[in-house]
């Protein structure tokens, strides 16, 4: 048992801008898309999820999206809120969309 | 595949979920609001742990397998098979995850190519508003296969669990994985690889993520190995050691650092994260979670009956009755109890909730007991100790 009392990833070497590099990797590529001004909600992001799980015996523990987090959690979920303002946003105004 | 955002009420508000850019998100009620999902009755019942529904099935949709690795946690081999389901039974089963609004299956066995009609049970997926993924070990992918499959799976995993190619848990399974990966790749398709990490191949781990992102895959999964199946025989010798378990997590950080590759460590793997003491509340907003079996999860065998994760033994529940399995059914009492009674060390653990008390199935195996602390963890192996004496 390790509890050293430090973030994960401090004094490992680990570069930041790197990790923040992967993002895109990890399937958030379409949040650059969204409006700014979808930031403006009262609401929130309680939990996020970034790719799928393929496998068929585990759910992942996505470790490099919590090494990100670490730089700026607070703005990834905010960035989720506004890519899902701006989906919902085309949806209504597009043909009528499936869900609920 | 659809840029449409799909969403179900839960009791904290909604679930979101997008497959470009493949995203699962919990909102509050506020938020839902905003987003334009009208209020539900759901919004004034008592918060609780478990969701309304699962959020991910994981579908055995066959036994069969063309290898018969020593690893594997399902007992597959070229024989097995006979309890299939046929595709027609699978409909009215994805049907019943539809209308549980079930976001995503993910499509295994055995090895799901050996069906002929594997194409088929995930177009009927996709068709009712279910994300279908895959894992694959490679070796029967064909150019028509790809084709097909780029556009219809959100992600296709393919298994390789050693570079350079070399027979290990009874198979070579990376030449077949490496040719599937690039013809995948090629066609258009989102392509990770799961690494099955045990005691032999635990130092190969760099070459294979290396090789994953020089290759073009999205990310390595590295899935530790479990007392399941045809993997119960071998474990004890096979398991990871208690060095190599504290070594996984920042092994992981450093693999996704230096190759620039995401890299995933499965839910089991969630006590040799947290014994490197993160964040709690930051494991807790993205979903780094342990066992999540019975809560978010749900496990469905090749015959289509249900299981908290399909590590651990159902009760016989069929999926066609999810209504009523999913909030009755006894094969989810470990895993929903655990956090409510758990045993010292996990107790007094300030990672109880996220852990979950590790693999359910680690901690059958090794204690004959479903309620009992994962033993592999190294936090509960020092208390073992403590109380145990020198």
């Amino acid at each position: 048992m390790r509890d050293s009392g430090r973030h994960e990833g401090e004094g490992r070497g680990l570069d930041p801008e790197k990790l923040r590099a992967l993002l895109p990797a990890l399937g958030t590529a379409g949040l650059e898309s969204a409006p700014a001004s979808a930031a403006g909600f009262r609401g929130k992001v309680l939990k996020l999820r970034l790719g799928f799980n393929p496998n068929s015996s585990s759910v992942g523990t996505t470790v490099v999206v919590f090494l990100w987090s670490l730089v700026a959690s607070g703005a990834v979920l905010s960035f989720a809120a506004a890519v899902l303002a701006h989906r919902f946003a085309r949806r209504r105004q597009g043909p009528a969309g499936a869900s609920g | 595949m659809s840029a449409e955002p799909r969403w179900r009420h839960e009791r904290f508000g909604a679930i979101v979920a997008l497959d470009e850019p493949p995203l699962l998100a919990h909102v509050d009620q506020e938020l839902a609001r905003e987003l334009g999902i009208p209020p539900s009755p759901l919004w004034s019942v008592p918060a609780r742990e478990m969701l309304e529904a699962p959020v991910e099935a994981h579908l055995t949709v066959t036994k069969r397998c063309n290898l018969a690795c020593t690893h594997c946690y399902q007992d597959s081999s070229p024989a097995a098979g006979d309890t299939d389901l046929p595709l027609a039974a699978w409909l009215p089963r994805l049907d019943a995850l539809a209308r549980a609004q079930v976001f995503h299956v993910a499509i295994g066995g055995g090895e799901a190519l050996t069906r002929a009609d594997l194409i088929a049970i995930a177009e009927a997926a996709r068709a009712r508003g279910i994300t279908p993924n895959l894992t694959t070990n490679g070796a029967l992918v064909t150019e028509a296969f790809t084709a097909r499959a780029a556009s219809l799976f959100g992600q296709v995993n393919v298994s390789i669990d050693v570079l350079p190619p070399e027979r290990i848990f009874g198979a070579d399974k990376a030449t077949s994985g490496m040719r599937a990966a690039a013809m995948l790749i090629a066609a258009g398709a989102r392509v990770g690889a799961n690494v099955v990490v045990a005691r032999a191949n635990f130092d190969a781990l760099d070459a294979v993520v290396g090789w994953a992102a020089a290759a073009g895959l999205v990310e390595v999964e590295l899935l530790r190995l479990k007392p399941t199946g045809r993997a119960r025989v071998r474990y004890l010798d096979e398991r990871l050691t208690p060095e190599q378990r504290e070594r996984l997590f920042p092994l992981a950080l450093d693999l996704a650092s230096r190759h620039g590759i995401a890299v995933k460590l499965d839910c089991s793997a969630a006590p040799f994260v947290a014994c490197h003491a993160p964040d709690a509340d930051r494991l807790a907003r993205f979903e780094v979670a342990g066992c999540i079996g019975g809560l978010s999860l749900l496990g469905i065998d090749e015959r289509g009956r249900t299981s908290a994760c399909s590590f651990y033994p159902g009760a016989g529940d069929d999926v066609l009755d999810l209504a009523r399995g999913w909030e009755d059914s006894s094969a989810f009492a470990p895993f929903r109890d655990y956090v409510a009674r758990a045993p010292e060390p996990c107790r007094s653990c300030a990672y109880l909730e996220s852990c979950r008390g590790g693999c359910r199935a680690v901690a059958l195996f090794l204690t004959g007991r479903a309620d009992a602390p994962d033993p592999e963890c190294p936090r509960v192996a020092a208390y073992a100790a403590t109380v145990s004496g020198p």
